[in-house]
This record gives C-alpha cells, structure tokens and sequence, in this order.
C-alpha cells in the first residue's frame, strides 16, 4: 500500500513502518503486534503518561519516552524492549508494590489484575525497595463496590472513565504527593457523593482498588482459564446495551460494558448501575419445583403433570362459576416477545379470558392516546437521537432513577459543552450540574409544559427562566424531550398530551416524527405493546376471579397491578423465585428461568428494533422455559392447535410486531 | 562431594510453605536422599542452634524479638538463604496489624476477641516482644532465593531445590511467579 501523504516512517524494533501523522509510539507498535506494557492507559480514555510503564528507547536517547504519550517523528527509531527498559519497568513495578499494601491472596482482583500480570511478566520475585505497610481506608458504603485505596496505583482511570464515559465527574484526585487519593466529590464517602453506581470505574480499574462485592474472590471466581465468556445485550430497559458476562459453574461472576463503541449509539459502551449489578440479585429464593398448597395452605412441591392440571382446574372452574370474562392474564413488560405470545395465545384463544394486558399497560395506554391512532398518528423520536440532540429537555421524574444511562450520557454531552439541558418538575440537578430546573406551579406539571409551550409561542408574559429554556428549545437545531414514565402517570394528568403538544411546535415537515421520548420501565415494555399486549381499556381487577401472572423481575413489574384482586380469587404465578407477593396470594407456583437463563427477543425502546439474545446461565435443571410451560397450559385447556415450537413463535411474534409498525408507518 | 546440609524454620506463617514443601510427595524421597536436614519444624526438633547449613529456608515474616535474632543466627550459618511464600518474601497477611500500636494488637488479640472472657495480654518474661511492624526477610538480613506464592506450588519448590543442588541459583520465568 502507498502511504497517504501524512504517514509517517519510522522504525519500530528494527522493522520500518509507516502510521499516520499524530499517532503515538504505543498505537504504532500495536499495529505492528509490538506489546508495549500499560498501566494508565486505556484505550477507551484520554492518554494520561502518568505511570511511565510504558517507556521505550527513542533514537537511543538516554531520557526513555512514554510511548503512550508520545507521537511518532519522520525517521525515528523505536526500542520497545530490552535490559535497560525492563529494568526500568520493573522498578517502576516494584515501587507500585512497595508503594501501597498490596496483599494478592486476599485481593479480590487477585488472577486478574493487570499489576500482578505485569509483576510477573517482569519477573518481580520480591521487592528490593521497602514497602510502607501504612494502612489506607477503604469504601464500602456501596452495595456493588468496595474502593480499596491500598490497591490504588493512581493510574487514573477511574478518574478518567468517570470523566468522559459517565459524564459523571465524582471522582478525582484528592491531596498530593504521598497523601494522594482518589475520592469522591471534595472527598466524602461513594455513596454520600454524586457518584451513580455504574461501575465503569470498576471495569477500568487495572487493579484492586475498585472491587465487585459480586462474587469477585478468587476462591469463587477460581481461574482464568475456567471462565467463559459470553457476548450479549442488556434486555433491562430497551436500551440493549452491549454486555460481555463472565461466567463459571454456570455461576455469573462479572457483567461488563463493551467501551469503545461508537456511533450511532451514545452511550460509549457502558453500561448502567443496572446492567452491571442488578443480574446479581435474586428478589427472593429461588423456586426449582412447582408448588401448590397443602390443606393448612402451606407450599408443598409437587410434580408438574399436578401443577399443570391445578392451574387448568382453576381457571375452568373460574370460567363455569363467573364466565371467561371474569379471567385475566397479566404479564410482564419484561418477558421476552415469544414468551409474550405463548402468553397471549393461552389467555386470548385457550380461555377466551375478559383481560389480558401487561403490567405498564397503563403507560401503554396512555402513550397510545397521546400520540394518536390510524393514519394521523404521531412518532416518538429514535432515542439514539441522543447522540446528536443539541438540547434537552426532561419532563418529570428523576432521570437518574429511570434511566442511568439517559443521565450519564446527558451529564458528559453537557459537560463537554455540546448541549444546554433543562429539567421540567422533577427533583433539582446536583449543585455541580448548572442545568435549567423549572419547577411546576402546586405541583401541577401539565400546566408547566403548557407555559412553556405558551412561551415558545412568543407569549409575553412568560418567566425569564421560562424564556430561556423556550429560547433554547427554539433556537436549538435538534432538540430532543425526555419524558420520564413517572411523569405521564396519573399522578400529573396531562403532562404527556402537553409534551406532544410541546414537540409538535418543533416538528418538521410532512413527517410525523416528534423530537420525543418516553421512557418505558421495563426492557420490553415498547416491544410488547407493539405485540398488542396493553388492554384496550384499563382493566379493573376487582372484577377478577381467576387468572395468571408472569412477573420477571420479582414481583415489581407487575404486583402493583393486582392489587384489588378478590381474596378469594384463582391464582396461577410463573416466576423465577418466591417473593412476598406469590407466597400470599397464590393458588399455584410454576417455576420459570430467570431472564439470564432464557432466550427470547425484545424490542428496543422505541419497540422498533427486534433483537434476540441467548441464555447466559443455564439454569436449575427441570425448569423449562415459560413458553413451554405456556404450551402444556393450552394443552391442558385442550387446545393442542397454535404455535408448537420456538420458531413458530418467534416468527407469530415478529410478525405481530411488524404488523403492528407497518400499520403505524405505512 | 559431601551431602548439602538444610536447615528450614518458620515464623510468623501459616506454616503452608512448609505443608508446600511435603505436598512434593514421592519428589521429596529423592531430594531429601541428596540432603542432609539438620533442622525443621517437620520432625518438631526445635534446634536453632543451626550447624553451618548449605541452604537455610524462612518460612514467615520477621515480627517478634525472637524471629529477628533467629534469623540473623541462620543467616550467619547458612551458605545462601532462601524465602519461602509470601510472608517470608512480603510479609503476607501479618502486615496487617503494621499501622497498628502493638499494646493495641495485643489487647485485640487477647482480651477483646468476643470468645474471650477474662482474658489478659501474657507478660512471662519469658515471651518474646512483638516488634513495632512485621517485616519480610530481606529487610532483616540479605537473601539469595525468593520463591513467593501463597503458598509457593510444590513445582516451583522442586524446581528451585533442583537448580540450588545443582550449583545454579534458581531464575523463576513468569509462570512460575505467583502471589496467591
Ligand atoms: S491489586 Fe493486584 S497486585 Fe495488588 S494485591 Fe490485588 S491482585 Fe495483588
Ligand atoms: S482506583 Fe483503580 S483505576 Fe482508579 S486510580 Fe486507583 S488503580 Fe487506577
Ligand atoms: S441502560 Fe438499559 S440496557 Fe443499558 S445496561 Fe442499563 S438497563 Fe441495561
Ligand atoms: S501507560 Fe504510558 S505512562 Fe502509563
């Protein structure tokens, strides 16, 4: 290949090559396959040159270079490796070592540290310098993290990662010289501080100091080579972030982000407090056996052809007394489409059953009607316009609880001074994040929406901070407004109707596109309404006698929707674990895989994107998956027709989905 | 050539190295048929009035009067010195209590662990004092052989024993370094 004017030759250990103008010594021999050791460096970060591990010889100058730090010159010549350099490296190890207290068998990042990885491979047998022993304090007011200063080789990283990934900007260096730590805002504890518990500190860390509570000792952990690792995406929220899982005994021992990813996504790779740690939290214990009740109704475990024919007795029983109206199904937002539409099939064409809906049927509805139906019917934006809005506008809630990942990407971008932001109702931003907050007069957020849509409009009278949030909205090329799920609940009647209102004065064209997006609470909410899964009316469960649930997420996603349901009224649960909820009111218990443990396909948070993810974990043996468990449901009610095997609901899925899209967007 | 002579003791350890060093098994046959063992907690003969050893072998870290002068008398008698596991090459986990008053260490330890009940800090003359901090060897005295690993794999003792009796001092490659 001819080199483009701007390469650059160079030698790199003897071997001539050329690299574009600006690279770095340590990009160049990478390319070349050259292995230059790093400990600050990371290839997702900013460079840094603050731990000099990575020295080479250049044009056999006395004074070594840090190649990470240091870009290629016409005709330079590189050494990345001999005596003098790893005697240098060494040294430098030794006194990270001796620097700190550095006790490897019991470090939790003990087999995987990229200071011990280095120790060895420099041949460090024992420390010729003397170590300091001074004991340093360590954090674990987290939940998910310890921070262990004696670890901490002040590479920087997490300072870095917390910087330019988390948009986040708690962390940084506290005192100087020997004193020097890293800390949290003006040093108070992780969870005192700002800091929003993603975790990208954790994954950056090249040692210790930033340890996963989860399963993280070595002794569970066991050895690199007994790891597998699987490649995934995130099914918690519809963003479907890219995850790389690490997995032992079928025990999951680490969920990882993928940094470094790029466009059209916004979000750099990470990932949220969720993705990383909530796969480690089981909602109660696990259930292996279906389960019934006993004459004094305590649980018994009892085979599956019993619980099966339990389930079928109750709703047939349900159906002679109070008729097929009287059933209801109600899944979770968060089951996968396939399971989704076994649900729908047992419910709608078994039993003919009054209800079916989905736990945030509600926010389906209510989205449903803001927006419009048939021809004239209005589009939420793609929420990957993330990336490239220009303002931003959150209606409600607290975008930190709702969705991490929103507000760490929202925190960077207006950091890095790309976008002004305003919050609308909703708890005031941080006092580091100056960020309009308009707060809504008695509370009634609808009416605030209204004056700045008024505003927007030209009217006179409007507030000053009002006028300049209206301002920015107008002048901005591409806005974008976040509605947070909270805020077009029945709490604020209203509120979404006005935010269409809002972003309809923002609308271009003949699309119907709307710079908007609404937050859903489940991975698959958008997805299983696509599916048809929202009622179309709001079921009243206090007209339930008989019917049956698929909570996901322990009993959050749906519990709160039965309340009101009959005393006395049949209950069918399939759940992964026995929470409070099941264990009260339930007839029958049906044991189904964890979402970790099962396949399925789910739409992104616009419902647009269909994506089908694989089991991480296998699971506890004897627990099929709940699209089978459906299947023998429909047996059971004799209705052996429909869809027999995963593809066929796979594809009556995908089907019903896209229906559903093309008639939206003909 | 007459047979190596060996001394091992150990101090403030676990005395895992030294469970390493059995776990040889039948390879602790032959090397102990080239040598002579004239002192080792193993036979629980506790000789620390070494003869001149070839090879001396330090089991734990350096942390109370009687450790140090122990050491310093091996030292003395020992052709090359080697450290056996982490406590002996870093101090291992008895560094803990560095960074911590030894009065305070000793009344943790002896009056108020919550299974003690009337407990008291010993005082027999006889006793040795804990040093102010728990060091490694080589803070002590100067040492030839480092084999860290907690405890140190019973291959990398074959293979450092191996190298010693045929004249070389052991290098360890990165794979045989391991601090855990
Ligand atoms: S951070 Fe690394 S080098 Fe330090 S104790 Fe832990 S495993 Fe060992
Ligand atoms: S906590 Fe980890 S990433 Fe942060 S400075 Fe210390 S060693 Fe580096
Ligand atoms: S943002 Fe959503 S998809 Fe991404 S890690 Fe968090 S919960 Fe998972
Ligand atoms: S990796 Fe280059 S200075 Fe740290």
């Amino acid at each position: 290949m001819k080199p483009t004017p701007a390469d650059i030759e160079l030698q790199i250990d003897g071997r001539p090559c050329q690299v574009p103008e600006g690279t770095t010594i340590l990009e160049a021999a990478r390319r070349q396959g050259i292995v230059i050791p790093t400990l600050c460096h990371h290839p997702a970060l900013s460079a840094w040159g603050g731990c000099r591990i990575c020295v080479v010889e250049v044009d056999q100058a006395p004074r070594l270079a840090a190649s990470c730090v240091t870009p290629v010159r016409r005709g330079m010549a590189v050494v990345t490796d001999n005596a003098r350099i790893r005697r240098y490296r060494r040294t430098i190890v030794e006194f990270l070592l001796a620097e700190r207290n550095h006790n490897c068998m019991f470090c939790a990042q003990s087999g995987d540290c990229e200071l011990q990885a280095l120790a060895y491979a420099l041949g460090v047998d024992h420390l010729a310098v003397p170590a300091d022993f001074t004991p340093l304090a360590t954090d674990a007011t987290s939940p998910d993290m310890i921070l262990d200063h004696n670890r901490c080789i002040l590479c920087g990283r997490c300072v870095r990662a917390c910087q330019e990934i988390a948009g986040c900007d708690v962390l940084g260096f506290h005192s100087r010289g020997e004193g020097t730590r890293v800390g949290f805002d003006l040093d108070t504890d992780r969870e005192a501080s700002g800091c929003l518990g993603c975790g990208v500190c954790l994954q950056v860390c090249p040692t210790g100091a930033m340890a996963n509570r989860h399963r993280s000792h070595y002794t569970v952990k066991g050895h690199r080579r007994d790891w597998q690792v699987k490649e995934d995406f995130c099914p918690l929220c519809g963003l479907m972030c890219a995850i790389v899982c690490r997995v032992r005994d079928d025990q999951l021992l680490r969920v990882d982000g993928c940094l470094g990813l790029q466009d059209p996504r916004p979000d750099l790779g990470q990932l949220c407090r969720r993705g990383r740690f909530e796969p480690f939290q089981a909602p109660g214990p696990r259930l292996t056996a279906p389960m019934t009740r006993d004459g004094g109704g305590r649980w018994r475990p009892v085979s599956w052809d019993q619980a099966l024919d339990a389930v079928a007795a109750g709703l047939g029983t349900t159906c002679e007394r109070h008729g097929a109206e009287a059933l209801f199904g109600l899944a979770s937002s968060q089951a996968c489409l396939e399971s989704l539409t076994m649900f729908r099939w047992l419910m709608t064409e078994t039993w003919a059953a009054g209800t079916l809906d989905v736990g945030d049927g509600d926010l389906g509805r209510a989205m449903a009607a803001a927006l419009g139906s048939g021809p004239d019917r209005w589009h939420e934006s793609d929420w990957k316009a993330l990336a490239r809005a220009d303002m931003i506008l959150v209606v409600g809630g607290s975008l930190e609880a709702e969705n991490p990942l929103f507000a760490s990407v929202i925190r960077r971008r207006w950091r890095q001074g790309e976008m002004p932001v305003a919050l609308a109702g909703g708890p005031p931003p941080p006092a580091s994040l100056a960020f309009d907050h308009l707060t809504a007069p008695g509370g009634n957020l609808a009416r605030l929406i209204q004056a700045l849509a008024a505003a927007v409009r030209g009217a006179p009278d409007s507030s000053r901070e009002l006028a300049r949030v209206a301002r920015a909205y107008t002048t901005a090329a591409a806005p974008l407004i976040i509605v947070t799920a909270a805020a077009a609940g029945p709490e604020t009647p209203g509120t979404l109707e006005a935010a269409v209102d809002l972003a309809r004065l923002r609308h271009r064209g003949q699309e119907r596109r709307l710079p908007l997006v609404l937050l859903k609470p489940w991975g698959n909410s958008a997805g299983a309404w696509s599916l048809g899964m929202a009622a179309p009316t709001a079921p009243d469960p206090r007209a339930w006698r008989g019917g049956i649930v698929m909570p996901v997420q322990g009993e959050a996603d749906i519990w709160p929707r039965i309340a009101g349901l009959p005393g006395d009224a049949f209950l069918a649960v399939l759940t992964p674990w026995m929470t409070a909820g099941p264990a009260a009111l339930a007839d029958v218990l049906l044991p189904v895989p964890s979402w970790l443990e099962s396949e399925g396909s789910y739409g992104d948070l616009n419902g647009i994107e269909i994506r089908r993810r694989r089991p991480i974990l296998a699971g506890p043996s004897g627990v099929p998956p709940a699209w089978q468990t459906l299947r023998r449901l429909a047996d059971r009610g004799g209705r052996p027709d429909g869809p027999r095997t995963w593809d066929e609901l796979n594809a009556m899925a995908l089907a019903a989905v896209h229906g559903a899209l093309q008639r939206r967007n003909p | 050539m007459t047979t190596p002579k060996l001394a091992t003791v150990w101090f403030e350890g676990c005395s895992g190295c030294h469970m390493s060093l059995l776990d040889l098994d039948e390879a602790l046959i032959g090397i102990l048929s080239r040598v002579e063992l004239t002192a080792t907690p193993i036979t629980d003969v506790k000789n620390f009035d070494f003869p001149r050893v070839d090879l001396g072998i330090v089991e734990g870290a350096i942390g109370n009067a009687e450790h140090l002068e122990v050491v310093r008398r091996l030292r003395r008698r020992a052709r090359l010195l080697m450290a056996l596991g982490d406590c002996a090459v870093f101090g291992g986990i008895n560094t803990l209590r560095n960074g911590i008053p030894v009065e305070d260490v000793l009344r943790y330890g002896f009056v108020e662990t919550c299974s003690t009940a009337g407990g008291r800090i010993p005082d027999d003359p006889a006793l040795p004092a804990l040093l102010e901090r728990v060091l490694p060897i080589n803070r002590v005295v100067a040492v030839d052989i480092h084999l860290p690993g907690c405890p140190p794999a019973p291959e990398l003792i074959a293979h450092a024993l191996g190298e010693i009796l045929q004249g070389r001092l052991p290098v360890l490659g990165e794979a045989m370094i391991h601090y855990d």
